[in-house]
This record gives structure tokens, C-alpha cells and sequence, in this order.
């Protein structure tokens, strides 16, 4: 009897063992790629997970299942914002979140406006809404969004040249005069997707400021593609 | 010269400086479509910083009792060699398990506590 207990205690500890090891190696059914389960991401200082939602019967319903919109405002962008700025998907924000997040040499910006940004965001981003790209360059709230870019305002040495004289009438390239851009992070920006006019507006006033085209970068599918994949998506605390 | 300056300053502060502060009738569309919008799935922090329902990885929901024990033959192969060996009644039980939970851990829990019962 005393045998036969011993031999069913023993039983369920292999069976909680077997379980927790079978359990923590099963991968994922709905990877992010066939080699990549998921993506660590630091977001206001803590790590989350990047996944797929695994529920195979899974279909949108909120706002990103709409399929129209009124045209103008809300028209299919072509897939370069600019000649000189690369657009890139989903596996590139991935390498992105694991490199140049993790080193800090990148930011990730989520340049709609605050009223979609609290609705929820993809890990990882910071809230620079474009508007503020497009302000006069005094403006100490775009100093601000350009300071979590890297860049600084120069120094007040740069003397009145043609270049200057030309920004300040609005036919020079705008900024180039005002900005140092010589440690300028590679800047990812995002908004709603292809429809969205929000982050193509926020690179090419950047753009206007004399931010490095290599620099940045133009993620076209944005909110709208990363709910169709399933994306993990969080709302922002306040 | 420098009054020619002057002007071009004047003028460009006057005709290109309003411009910049006008009103975007963009913004006002936008912020229209916002008020309607809801992102699905889209989870808060805990205070533990994780995603809530994220860190376990997430399981398909109503699924048919076939549909579950293939996806705990394919996907929690220990839990379900213990599942296998219990009666069709305790089956019942972890399936209904399923359907309350959806979380993993508890359906392991019961098919360990209805299988260590026995």
C-alpha cells in the first residue's frame, strides 16, 4: 500500500515536471517570423513582449477594421515619403526594437496626435505628434521633441548668414542653421498606416529642419498593418 | 543693403509667419475620426510592467472539445499525456476548465489536481 502511494507521488511530480518543461519549450503557432517567436521591447522602462495574437479565428472589429475614409483628408500615401528616406515593415521595426532601441541609437515615434496615440501604441514608441515638427524653430516645445531625437539647438555663434538669412524668409531649407544634427538618432515614424498623412508631415518638416534623410525612416503600414498582423498593441498610461 | 534686408525680413515674417500658425484644417479631420476609433486588443500595463495576458502565451478561445485536445496534443504535449489517462467525466471538467479560464496555467492546474485525485 505504502509502495503504491510512493509510486503515485512520484508519479504526479513527473507529471508536474514533464508539463513545465514541455510547457516552457512549446513555441508559438502564430510566430512573427518562421525563426522569431517574439520581440522584447523596453516600454516607459519596462520590458514587453511583442507577439501575434495566437487565436487563429481572430478578426478585427475596432477602428482599424473600417476600410473607408473620406478622401481627402484620408488618401493612399504612395510608399516613399521621400526619395532619400527608407520605408520599412514590420520585420524591420522588430530588428529595430532589438538594436537600436535597445542601444538607444534609434527612437521609435508615434507622431499622431495625442487623442489616437492614448488609444494605443505600439511598444516601444514615444508620443511626438507631427504638429510640433512644423513650428517655428523657437519653439521650446519642438527644442523639446527634437531634444528626444538627439538633436540640440546650436550655439548662439552661427552668425547671420545667406543660409540663415534665406531660412528665416522661408526659402532656405529651414533649420540647418538652428539644428546640430551631428548626434541625431535614426528615427522610426509611424502613425495610422497608408491612409495616414500624420507621419509623412512629421519627416518632411524634420526634413525642412535639415534632419539627416539616412536617418530617418517611414513605417508605412503603421497602426493599420499592425493590427491586421495581430501585433501587441498597449495603452499608453497617462 | 541692410534696409533691403530689413524689408525682405518684414515681409517674409508677414506673409510666410501667419501661414505657419494657421489653422489646419487636417488636424480638425483627424481628430474627428479619433473620437471613434478603438484599437483592438490593446492592453495596459500591470504593475508588474507586463502587458496583462501577454506573458502567458495566449490559446485560441471557443474551440469544440476536439478542437482543444489537438491543441493540447500539439501545443502542451506533458499536460496532455496526463490528460489522456483521465476519465471522460474529469475530461469534461478541464474542457469546461478551458471554456472559463482560457489560461493555460489553470488547465494545468486541473488536469494535475483531477489526476493526482485518483
Amino acid at each position: 500500500m505504502k509502495a503504491r502511494t510512493r509510486f503515485r507521488t512520484l508519479q504526479i511530480i513527473s507529471a508536474v515536471l514533464v508539463m513545465s518543461v514541455t510547457g516552457a519549450a512549446s513555441a508559438l503557432d502564430v510566430k512573427l517570423t518562421e525563426t522569431r517567436d517574439f520581440v522584447t521591447v523596453n516600454h516607459e522602462g519596462r520590458s514587453v513582449r511583442v507577439e501575434r495574437i495566437q487565436d487563429e479565428n481572430n478578426v478585427l472589429t475596432g477602428g482599424f477594421a473600417k476600410t473607408s475614409r473620406k478622401c481627402p483628408p484620408f488618401c493612399i500615401h504612395p510608399i516613399r515619403v521621400d526619395p532619400a528616406v527608407e520605408t520599412v515593415g514590420e520585420v524591420e521595426i522588430f530588428d529595430f526594437m532589438e538594436r537600436q532601441l535597445r542601444n538607444g541609437s534609434g527612437v521609435l515615434v508615434d507622431a499622431r496626435t495625442p487623442a489616437w496615440h492614448k488609444r494605443g501604441t505600439i511598444p516601444g514608441s514615444i508620443n511626438l505628434p507631427f504638429t510640433v515638427f512644423s513650428r517655428d524653430t523657437s519653439d521650446p516645445e519642438l527644442a523639446a521633441a527634437m531634444s528626444k531625437l538627439g538633436v540640440s539647438r546650436k550655439g548662439p555663434d552661427s552668425g547671420l548668414s545667406m543660409n540663415s538669412l534665406l531660412d528665416m524668409i522661408g526659402l532656405g531649407s529651414g533649420g540647418s542653421q538652428v539644428w546640430d544634427f551631428s548626434n541625431a538618432k535614426e528615427a522610426l515614424f509611424w502613425c495610422n498606416g497608408p491612409w495616414c498623412d500624420q507621419s509623412p508631415r512629421a519627416i518632411n518638416a524634420l526634413l525642412k529642419q535639415g534632419y539627416p534623410p539616412e536617418k530617418l525612416f517611414y513605417y508605412r503600414g503603421g497602426m493599420q498593418l499592425w493590427q491586421v498582423l495581430g501585433l501587441t498593441t498597449i495603452v499608453p498610461e497617462d | 543693403m541692410s534696409s533691403f534686408i530689413v524689408a525682405i525680413l518684414l515681409v517674409g515674417s508677414l506673409s510666410w509667419g501667419p501661414l505657419s500658425h494657421a489653422k489646419d484644417s487636417y488636424l480638425d479631420s483627424i481628430n474627428g475620426e479619433a473620437d471613434d476609433i478603438t484599437v483592438d486588443s490593446a492592453v495596459s500595463l500591470d504593475a508588474s510592467g507586463q502587458p496583462q495576458g501577454a506573458e502567458a502565451p495566449s490559446i485560441p478561445k471557443d474551440l469544440d472539445i476536439a478542437g482543444f485536445e489537438e491543441l493540447l496534443r500539439s501545443r502542451y504535449i506533458g499536460s496532455y499525456m496526463f490528460y489522456n489517462k483521465l476519465s471522460d467525466g474529469d475530461k469534461t471538467s478541464v474542457y469546461d476548465e478551458y471554456l472559463s479560464s482560457k489560461d493555460i496555467e489553470s488547465i494545468r492546474k486541473k488536469i494535475i489536481s483531477l489526476f493526482s485525485s485518483h
